[in-house]
């Protein structure tokens, strides 16, 4: 066991003070880069088991962890282009979706895409 | 309800590796890997100026809708996760966007966005942009 400490607020020298929660709350629980398409893949991440290849410009990224509810903070932004998340959320995973900017029906795949979840872990 | 005071926090058994337990109690996770490495606020329009900003040593105007931004700390990696978003026009309605400039090389420490507007290349009044990822 190498220790555990339970405090309610963190206080450096210069830089401030912030309670505890924050540092919780306020974390993000899973952050990716990963190209879709071919290959569809993870470049890097955290708090992400999997990545499933779920059509042209879809992605289904599995939370390693599940989240409390489904109502969580999903963003992201892709390469050279759009992103947006798909209306069906699940605890235990989301599904990008990256289209050309120029209209929202053209899903396209791409070698950039990058998502951040922020909320509550279960 | 307890402080502590201190300017660095270290793991123990592994430097780099702090557990915190979940909001639910459910699971733990690993601190550093939660925290945003650099954010940026920053304005296209004119000279380009950042309004504010955490490990960002500075930016660079690439061209219209175009900003490199470098980290004042490099990630370990150039596989990092860069999130954004652009503000601009007056209405409601405007079409703005953010991406990642996909003919640009992305480094451990150098990174581009580029902004449009009704899907031309545009000077965004505001941008904004997280990373996460591994730093060195």
């Amino acid at each position: 066991m190498a220790g555990k400490i339970i405090a309610d607020t963190l206080e450096h020298s210069t830089a401030g003070s912030i309670a505890t929660n924050y540092v919780v709350n306020g974390s993000a629980k899973a952050w990716a880069e990963h190209s879709s398409g071919s290959p569809s893949a993870i470049k890097n991440s955290f708090g992400i088991s999997s990545l499933t290849d779920s059509g042209v410009g879809y992605s289904t990224l599995n939370l390693q962890n599940a989240m409390s509810s489904i109502d969580y903070s999903a963003t992201g932004t892709s390469g050279t282009s759009a992103c947006a998340f798909t209306t069906s959320p699940s605890t235990s995973y989301y599904e990008y979706y990256s289209y050309n900017r120029t209209s929202l029906a053209n899903a396209i795949d791409l070698g950039n895409n990058n998502s951040v979840v922020h909320g509550d872990l279960a | 309800m307890s402080e502590i005071l201190v300017n660095t926090l270290t793991g123990k058994t592994t430097a780099g590796d702090i557990t915190v337990t979940s909001e639910g109690g459910a699971a733990t996770m690993q601190l550093q890997q939660g925290l945003a490495k650099s954010w940026c606020k920053w304005t296209m329009l004119s000279t380009q100026t950042v309004n504010d900003s955490f490990n960002i040593a500075s930016i660079q105007d690439n061209g219209t809708g175009r900003t490199e931004l470098s980290a004042t700390n490099s990630m370990s990696t150039a596989d990092y996760a860069i999130v954004g978003m652009s503000r601009d026009g007056g209405g409601y309605n405007d079409d703005a966007n953010c991406a990642i400039c996909e003919d640009f090389t992305i480094t451990s420490s150098v990174f581009e966005i580029f902004c449009t507007h009704a899907a031309a290349a545009n000077d965004a009044s505001s941008a904004f942009v997280v990373t996460h990822g591994d730093l060195a």
